[in-house]
């Protein structure tokens, strides 16, 4: 009797102390299992990378982090560095479709509902209607997100096909004041706008 | 309580050993699968001239070789392409693998990733995949590589070997 009482005071220690080893272990994976689940699902607009009608780009946090490895010494370079260290996400969705384009025009309404974004300003021209919208940030020249919306596109080609709707996401801790010099290098389509939200 | 932790670890455990074997499987399969071509190429078709900076010869040390598993399609294989090409995007969606890029156009996609922190980077994925023509897989491996090194190692790179076996076979295998 005595033999089997100890027997299980030894199962029941060594249970106890693996499971206080473990419960870190335990947090840690769920962690690990669980924080590439929540960096997946932000976006409405993933879903069109797996379009063929549609052209998506998407830069990750890890890669602006690099880049601002890259960026060299001189003064300017490190500015750039700075401001490309704070960036969390590039997203560009292009399609030449029009029914695609009439989807995004209402998947873009939802995520500025959704995001609570407020219009910064809007263009329209010859060549299409520009829509510009921020989410707040820390202060005024800082933005959670920068966001455009570019439809009813009149001859403007991407590789031969007529481009109808546009859509760049941009979202991190974004220095409106800075963040035209970083877009300026990407060559981001509708740039030029983009830019302009900058001359405040 | 104990014994579903114990098992949830163990569970843990069973799905990184799977993982870690399909990346093998997906070598051992290539070399029986004629749709296939596994290419190493060693660092030593590219040479550094001899006024090479100091970063970029340290970053040419600390890249092992260029590894590219390439998958072609022709009229028979499609299917065996499809299940070939998940079998790889199932490995690449390990959370080891973090993603800089990704791009999708008319029906080709590339996908940017490394091994490593943004400091020092152990391996370097390129995956293409396109389902007309095929997928390509193609792997930096290295120790260490330093990003600020590698960029000034791009930049002293001009002489290489076009003569190399290596490039013979990646030329035939594309025609």
């Amino acid at each position: 009797m005595i033999y089997h009482v100890s027997i299980k005071t030894i199962i029941m220690k060594t249970i106890n102390k693996t499971y206080k080893m473990k419960t870190k272990q335990i947090m840690l994976m769920l962690l690990l299992v669980v924080t590439p689940l929540i960096s997946f699902s932000q976006s409405i607009f993933e879903k069109y990378e797996d379009l063929d009608d549609v052209t998506t780009v998407v830069v990750t946090k890890s890669a602006f982090r690099l880049m601002s490895k890259i960026g060299g010494d001189s003064k300017e370079a490190k500015e750039y560095i700075n401001n490309v260290k704070t960036l969390d996400n590039l997203a560009i969705y292009t399609t030449s479709n029009i029914g695609l384009a009439e989807k995004m025009k209402a998947d873009v309404k939802k995520h500025i509902k959704k995001e609570n974004l407020s219009e910064l300003f809007r263009v329209k021209d010859k060549k299409g209607n520009v829509k510009i919208y921020v989410r707040e940030g820390r202060d005024d020249d800082h933005v959670k997100e920068l966001f455009m919306f570019i439809e009813n596109i009149n001859n403007v080609k991407i590789k031969g096909e007529e481009t109808q709707a546009v859509i760049v996401s941009l979202t991190g801790d974004i220095d409106l004041k800075k963040v035209g010099g970083i877009i300026d290098k990407m060559n981001v389509p509708g740039g030029e706008h983009l830019k302009h939200a900058t001359k405040k | 309580m104990k014994y579903l932790s114990i098992v949830f670890i163990m569970m843990m455990m069973l799905s990184c050993t799977t993982e870690e074997t399909t990346i093998q499987q997906l070598y051992v399969d290539s070399e029986t699968n004629d749709n296939y071509l596994m290419l190493d190429i060693p660092t030593s078709v590219v040479s550094l001239p001899d006024n090479a900076s100091d970063a970029s010869k340290e970053a040419y040390k600390s890249v092992k070789k260029v590894n590219l598993l390439a998958f072609k399609i022709n009229e028979t294989n499609k299917a065996d392409f499809k299940i070939e090409k998940t079998k790889v995007l199932k490995i690449l969606k390990n959370p080891n693998y973090i993603e800089m890029m990704r791009v999708n156009s008319k029906g080709t996609k590339v996908t940017a990733k490394y091994i490593g922190s943004e400091n020092s980077i152990d391996e370097l994925i390129l995956f293409a995949s396109d389902n007309e023509h095929g997928f390509g897989l193609a792997r930096v491996l290295g120790d260490n590589m330093k990003p600020e090194n590698m960029m000034a190692l791009l930049e002293d790179i001009k002489d290489i070997d076009k003569n190399s076996n290596v490039f013979k076979k990646l030329e035939d295998f594309l025609k």
